[in-house]
Formats: structure tokens, sequence, C-alpha cells
């Protein structure tokens, strides 16, 4: 692990300041969790930053803090820098970046108004035209309802188009997790209608609306899920050039055998949906060897261009 | 280690709360921290790491005409940050998301952003993570913290790169740009010996080496109208064969546009509601798949003989499930 510069120690110190409130007292674990630090290191810096302050550096020029029994107990105002010091351009640089690949572009006024109060002289707009840690801007107004939803344990109520599908259905979530997969944000659910955990991809969102109702955060988990090939079913597919296949696009695959250029791969799938229009896709070069069921699923889809394209 | 610290804290502190502007001199008197036996040269030196310290922290330290320097409050302090709920829930799952996903590049300063915004300890759990790149996630996230801090300082960087064909070189590179895009960073620069932009996949990049040489100076300007979202390419946008494809989306998924375009090409509406998409493809077999594999929802207008292509392909595929 790098050991921290002295430079870096004192930023880390700034950081802090003006979470030191006149008359409170604060949990050393919060603020080891909120700069990225151990409870120790935080209470080393508290006995630092109480031995600092300003000239004459009489008891009462310095910091009035000290920590007992796991608390940070604040019992004069700071010397200074009782409010919290604006971002530096490292600092905007990461927040505009983070927000932007949560679908909040330099132009959405949640970016624009969090760097005006926090940041000087940083064009959000400048970095999106260099750095673009996402493609599209458009889950932000979603990804703050369902993150709202995360928080308070209540319930969203969505308008989703899934993957493949002609129609939109309206369904009542309770959202547990929002994760972010090669780009692209999902929440994972456990969903009212279906009556089962369900993974809802954010840009096939329409809407998110939340509601009154508070739900319980189901005590096995179910969060953390949405990607697990595990006991998902499974279907052969047959590709006619093993260097079409990716199995970055097949979650979970795994090859099982391999006939010339041909290649037979198991493809773990969560939807007949998904998995028909995925090989239908392949447009006659890729082919389901089994189940059954999902054979007919691609034949009954491509039967009809209609089904494809809308 | 703790006398630089607390000597840093202190000026700081000094900074903050004197009332007027002040000289090296009087800082150094006043300030604890600075060695009393230091000649002048010396204390003059570590005087202005400690100012290059602190304004990379933030702090907006300014020296008038006489050379005293002060703190601009207006600079160096936040305004009042006003955010709704959920405004600060969903900054509250970005950061976690990003800050525990080594492919992100920023997460040690997105931890010191979070911290300077975040006005209350007391937040509930937050449930959110990320995995922006799928390949080598570490690597990436590192290489691109290394070119962006050479990007921002106009430096070039060499590096060993591989490319689709297997073929490796040295390439020396002016780096432009970079973007994430489905597992992937790239960067976009412009290549000193072929003279031309290109883009990498940084997973192909090894042994990235930055010019140190006189750090402080650029070594290129890139281009005033430079924009890495026109590198940003879909899947059908890779190829030899140039063409312009116009595709059709109907009216009722018009509300997933940006996502489908990802901002590429013309969108206009057409009479229906739906919208007519003119974008530049290279890959008419790419398009095909993509039409399908984003729709439904989505057709091609042109070329027409792309449109029979579709059909064609769809009674192979009925042929072989028969």
């Amino acid at each position: 692990m790098r050991s921290l510069t002295a430079a870096d120690r004192a930023r880390r110190m700034l950081a802090l300041l003006h979470h030191l409130q006149p008359g409170t007292t604060v949990p050393l674990e919060r603020l080891a969790e909120l700069l990225g630090a151990s409870p120790s290191e935080i209470a080393d810096d508290i006995t630092t930053l109480s031995l600092c302050g300003v000239a004459p550096y009489y008891p009462d020029d310095l910091i009035a803090v000290f920590v007992e029994d796991g608390l940070v107990n604040v019992w004069a105002p700071l010397p200074a820098f009782d409010r919290a010091v604006r971002l530096s351009a490292g600092e905007a640089r990461a927040l505009a970046a983070a927000l932007h690949a949560a679908g909040f572009g330099p132009s959405h006024p949640l970016t624009e108004r969090l760097l005006q109060a926090a940041s000087a002289d940083f064009s959000a707009e400048e970095l999106a035209q260099v750095i673009r840690s996402a493609v599209t801007e458009s889950v932000g107004e979603v990804y703050k309802t369902l993150a709202l939803g995360i928080e308070r344990g209540r319930t969203v109520r969505i308008v989703h188009r899934r993957a493949g599908a002609d129609r939109e259905t309206e369904r009542e979530i309770e959202p547990l997790e929002l994760m972010n997969d090669k780009g692209a944000w999902y929440v994972s659910a456990f969903c009212r209608l279906a009556g089962a955990p369900r993974t809802f991809r954010l840009d096939r969102i329409r809407s998110a609306v939340l509601t009154d109702t508070v739900f319980s955060r189901h005590p096995d988990g179910l969060a953390g899920r949405a990607f697990s090939p595990e006991g998902l079913p499974v279907a052969l597919l047959r590709f006619d050039d093993a260097d079409a296949f990716s199995e970055r696009e097949w979650p979970g695959a795994r090859v099982v055998a391999q006939h010339g250029k041909s290649l037979e791969v198991e493809v773990p799938y969560a939807g007949t949906a998904w998995i028909a229009r995925m090989v239908t896709a392949r447009l006659g070069t890729a082919e389901v060897v089994e189940p059954r069921d999902v054979r007919a699923a691609v034949a009954r889809l491509a039967a009809d261009p209609s089904n494809v394209l809308g | 280690m703790s006398d630089a610290t607390e000597r840093l804290v202190n000026l700081a502190m000094y900074l903050a709360a004197a009332p007027q502007a002040a000289s090296a001199a009087r800082i150094r008197a006043e300030v604890a921290g600075y060695p009393s036996d230091q000649d002048e040269a010396a204390f003059l030196r570590m005087f202005e790491r400690d100012k290059d310290d602190l304004r990379a922290a933030g702090l907006a330290i300014e020296a008038d005409a006489d050379g005293r320097y002060r703190l601009d409050p207006s600079a160096t302090f936040a305004s009042e940050i006003s955010l709704s709920a959920d405004e600060f829930a969903a900054l509250r799952a970005a950061a976690a998301a990003l800050l525990e996903d080594p492919a992100f590049p920023f997460s040690g300063d997105l931890r010191f952003a979070l911290a300077k915004v975040e006005n209350t300890l007391d937040v509930p759990e937050v449930h959110a993570s990320a995995a922006i790149a799928d390949e080598c996630p570490d690597l990436q996230g590192d290489t691109v913290a290394r070119l962006a801090a050479a990007l921002g300082a106009s430096k070039r960087v060499t590096f060993t790169y591989t490319n689709s064909r297997s073929q490796t070189v040295r390439h020396k590179v002016e780096p432009y740009g970079m973007f994430a895009r489905e597992g992937r960073w790239y960067m976009v620069g412009r290549d000193v010996a072929l003279g031309s932009v290109r883009t990498y996949a940084l997973s192909r990049l090894s042994d990235l080496v930055v010019n140190s040489a006189r750090p402080k100076s650029r070594d290129y300007e890139r281009p005033a109208d430079f924009d890495v979202s026109a590198y940003i390419r879909l899947p059908f946008q890779f190829g030899d064969e140039p063409f312009e494809a116009v595709l059709r989306i109907d009216a009722d998924i018009t509300w997933r546009a940006q996502a489908i375009t990802a901002g590429q090409g013309c969108v206009t509406e057409d009479p229906s509601g739906g919208l007519t998409w003119t974008v530049a493809a290279r890959d008419r077999n790419a398009l095909l798949r993509w039409v399908v594999e984003n729709g439904p929802g989505i057709s091609i207008i042109e070329p027409p003989d792309l449109a029979r292509g579709l059909a064609e392909g769809f009674a192979r595929v009925v042929k072989r499930h028969a």
C-alpha cells in the first residue's frame, strides 16, 4: 500500500474540518468511512489537528478536538475553516466524471448546481470533450428516484420496456442495489408484479416514481445476484464461425466442443425472448441446438419480421 | 511526517484566519513548523511547495503586487450546497459505486470531493456497485489515471500496442481524450509517427511512459475543436465499407432515442411521431445484427438492399430452426 504523503494527509485533515461542528460528537467510524481511512488513521489525524491552530498557539488558538470511546468531541469553535473548502480541479474532475457516469451530463442541473457551489473555475463541458466515462446521459432522472428508493426503503413504480419486448409494462419494485456493468446501469430489485427478483436496465425504464410504500430488505439479500448465471437454464448454441463468438456477448457462456470452424457453446439465459433475439440477430450464422422451446421461439420470431422489427 | 502535516494545516489555518495579506517573512515567523535555523532559499522552496500542496487541496492562495499572500475566501470556501434528497441519494450512490471500481480512474479525488460536498454524516447505507471495465479493470483504471495526467499537462506518451491483428508496435502519441464504452477504456490521440489521430483500446496497451522532460511545459496543443464524443462509435461503425444508413425509430420508443443513437448521426422527427435517423455505417452485417438486437421498433429505410438482406437473413434463421 502506498504510504500517505504529508500533503495527502493534510488534505484529508482539511476535508474533515467542516464536519467538526462545535459542541458535537462525531463517530470516528463514520469519518473514517467518509474519507476511506481506518478509524485509527482518523484518530491520529484528530490528534494532530488538536496540535494545530493559529499564532500564538495558546490552547484557545488550537483546534478543540479530542477522541474518546470512538467519538470525536468538538468542544469549541474552530479558529478557521468552519465551512467546506471548494473542490480542487482534480476533485471537480472526479465528481463531474462520476456524475456523468451516472447519467448526469455536464449540462444537467444537478452537475451545474453542484459544481457552481462547490468548485471554482471548472467546466464540466470541457471535461466532457476530453474524458467521457459514459456514452449516454439519459438515465439521470430515473437514477435519482431509484437511489432515493434504495436509501429510504420505499418502492418505486416504473414503466419499463424489456429488451425485445414490443410493449411497456408498469410494475412496482423494491429497489435493492444500483449496479454499473460495462457502463450500463441496472437496478436489482424485487418485482411485485413478477413476485420474484428481477434486474432492470435503467435506459429501458421510461419513468420512475417513488411511492410512500415502505419495504423491508429481503433478509437473504437478493441484490448482487443480477449477473450471476447460477441457477439459470442453459441453451446449447452452435456458431458456424468460432471467430464470431465472443464470451463478452454471452455472459457465463462455456465452450463445450469445436468441430472445424464451428463451435458449440452452452449459454445461460434469463429469458427466452432475449436469447431468441440474440440468435435471430446472427441471421442464420448461429443456431439453437437445444432446448426445443428456445429453438421454436427463434423460429417464431424470425418467421414474422414484424415480430423482430415492430 | 507529522511536522510537515502540522505545518501545512497551520499554514492553511493562518491564511484563513488572517485579517489581511501577509508577507512570506511574516508567515515564516507566525506559522508553527518552519524551522528557525533554515536559510532563506530553503525556506522559500519549502513555502512554494506548501502553497502548491494547499492549492491542490482546493485553497485559493493569492499573491498581491507586493508579494504578500492571502486566501481568497470566495474562491476557497464552497457556497451552501442545496441539493434535494434524491439528488444527494444519486450522488452518494454514484460515488459509492465508482469509489470501489478499480476501472474508475479518479477514486482518490472523488473521495475528497464527496467529503467536501456531503453536508451530513448521518447517511443511510448505500447499495451500489460498478464495473466499468470487464478486462483488467485495475490496469485500465491506472492507465486512464496516468493518461489523464499526461493529457492535462499536454505531455506526449509512448507505449507498446498490440492491435487486433496481433501486431505489436511501439507508439508515440499526443493524448487528446479518453472514453469508456462497453467495458473498455479507449484513448484518442495523434500518433506522432503516423501524423494522424487514432483510437487505442487501453486493454491492448502496455509499458506506458509519460514524457517527464520539462514537466511544466506543454509538448503539444490539442486542437481547439476536439471533442472525444466524435470518436465513440457504434458496433456497425467499424469496417472498410463506408455508407450512409437511414433508419426509422418507431414513435413508441422515441423516449429511448438517446440511448439507441448514442449521440451519433442526425435525428429528425417524421410526421407519424417517429424519428428518422441518418447515420454513418461501415459494416453491413454488423448493422443488420444491431437492428435486430435493439428492436423491435427500429427498421432500415436505406439502403434498400440492406432491408432485403434482413429479410433473407430471417429466412435463413427459419430454415435452420425448422
